[in-house]
């Protein structure tokens, strides 16, 4: 079981501290640390933290976009701190499937993201921080989305949550909406075997439900605070 | 609109988006902050669970609702047929620019504009409206959203309604007007007349005038 550390401060000032070199555990998260509503009077903020990765997300709108669509919002995604190709459209594509964009014609919601610290899965930590920080700003969702990476090792072997010194033969990025059971975004790099495919999937979903009872507990916490 | 509604139940129970909230049955409507889905009513944000009674067809409807806090909501983006407040920022030879405040009762969070066309100010005599005679900047108007413009416009919005038009009236001197009657307004210092296409909301003007002596 992952555990917690949602209730302190964010530790800015250890962001170069060097972690200490635990054997990487196959069934257990990196220490995570969550936090929405980071700004007193703004809504909207989150911040995440697993392991040494630590991601900012912050959320600008719905304001309007007089060239939008009519029909739904649009969203976009602004990366700060990270070579973003690689993932923006993955999260885009994941936040098109988290919120009610049909509320919000003609909007634009802005998420600005800041990758502090990148050891690794900084995809799992932003799809975490975005959709957090969504439902801080009171944007309608569908669910709460949790999210986990997953790596094949080459001895065939699955681990959860691989920092980027692991050496790895593949690794399967997950969301999901764990409550209405839906796959909101698949990112995965490397070779495997499609049997090896469905193992890791299934072994990353069963993983990602894992965060639910954190990112529940970050929520709840923000409401009684 | 729905006149008949009360606040019935507000619990103190906090739920987190995607919670099940109750199976669907015939007297559960799904409100704001809530949707619903595969037979359950489902919350959609993060906050505490309302229950409203409802009775505007003489039947008992329970409307469940989520609010982050306990005055309203935020972040509804206008709608075709709502009721929105604008403040009037400028106005030109076709149309004047207005920056949407509030959709129906709900105070908007971010920034939106739209237009109101000088044929949609009112519902008669189209053909001789002068916008200045109608509305001027810094007025605040009750409007109708008719439309979300095209590619490059704005929401369009309407006063063409009886009930709609000017609710709060600055003059071309700066200083507030008070209705005089349904066409013009009056300057509260100078007593200067103004013409403006004045919402006939009965109650609020009757307020208003009041609140004046």
């Amino acid at each position: 079981m992952p555990y917690t550390l949602s209730k302190v401060r964010i530790p800015l000032s250890d962001l170069l501290q060097k972690t200490s070199e635990d054997a990487p555990s196959s069934s257990s998260f990196r220490p995570v640390c969550f936090k929405i509503n980071l700004f007193e009077n703004k809504k909207g903020s989150a911040y995440v933290e697993i392991g040494s990765t630590r991601v900012l997300a912050q959320v600008v709108g719905p304001c309007e976009d007089s060239s939008g669509d009519f029909y739904e919002a649009q969203i976009k995604v602004v990366f700060s701190g990270f070579d973003e190709v690689s993932i923006r459209s993955q999260l885009i594509g994941a936040m098109r499937g988290l919120i009610q964009l049909h509320l919000y014609a003609k909007s634009l919601i802005t998420i600005n993201l800041t990758v502090l610290a990148d050891d690794g899965g900084v995809l799992q930590a932003a799809l975490l921080a975005a959709s957090m920080a969504i439902i801080d700003a009171g944007i309608e969702v569908l669910d709460v989305c949790v999210a986990c990476q997953v790596a094949v090792l080459p001895d065939k072997s699955l681990l959860v949550d691989p920092n980027k010194s692991t050496q790895t033969q593949a690794a399967l990025t997950v969301a999901i909406l764990p409550n209405l059971n839906q796959i909101i975004c698949i990112d995965s790099s490397g070779t495997m075997s499609l049997e090896e495919y469905e193992k890791a999937l299934e072994f990353a979903v069963s993983k990602a439900v894992k965060l639910y009872p954190i990112v529940r507990k970050t929520l709840f916490a923000e409401m009684n605070s | 609109m729905t006149s008949m509604e009360t606040d019935v139940a507000s619990s103190s129970r906090v739920v987190i988006p995607g919670e099940s909230l109750f199976p669907s049955a015939e007297d559960l409507r799904p409100g704001k902050g809530t949707y619903e889905l595969h037979g359950h009513i489902y919350s959609s944000l993060l906050g505490y669970v309302y229950v409203r009674e409802d009775t505007t067809d003489s039947r008992n409807i329970r409307v469940i609702e989520v609010r982050r806090n306990e005055e309203r909501h935020q972040h509804v983006s206008p709608h075709i047929g709502a009721i929105v407040t604008a403040k009037v920022i400028n106005i030109g030879p076709r149309y004047a620019k207005c920056q949407l405040l509030s959709v129906e009762d709900t105070i908007l969070g971010g920034d939106y504009t739209a237009l109101l066309r000088k044929e949609d100010i009112r519902s008669t005599e189209r053909d001789k409206i002068e916008i200045s005679e109608c509305v001027l900047p810094g007025d605040i108007l009750l409007a109708r959203v008719i439309s979300f413009g095209d590619t490059v416009t704005s929401f369009l919005i309407s006063t063409a309604e009886e009930q709609l038009g000017v609710v709060m009236a600055t003059g071309e001197t700066g200083e507030k007007m008070m209705t005089k009657d349904w066409n013009t307004v009056q300057g509260v210092e100078t007593g200067r007349v103004e013409t403006r296409k004045i919402a006939k909301v009965p109650n609020l003007n009757l307020h208003s005038t009041t609140k004046a002596k």
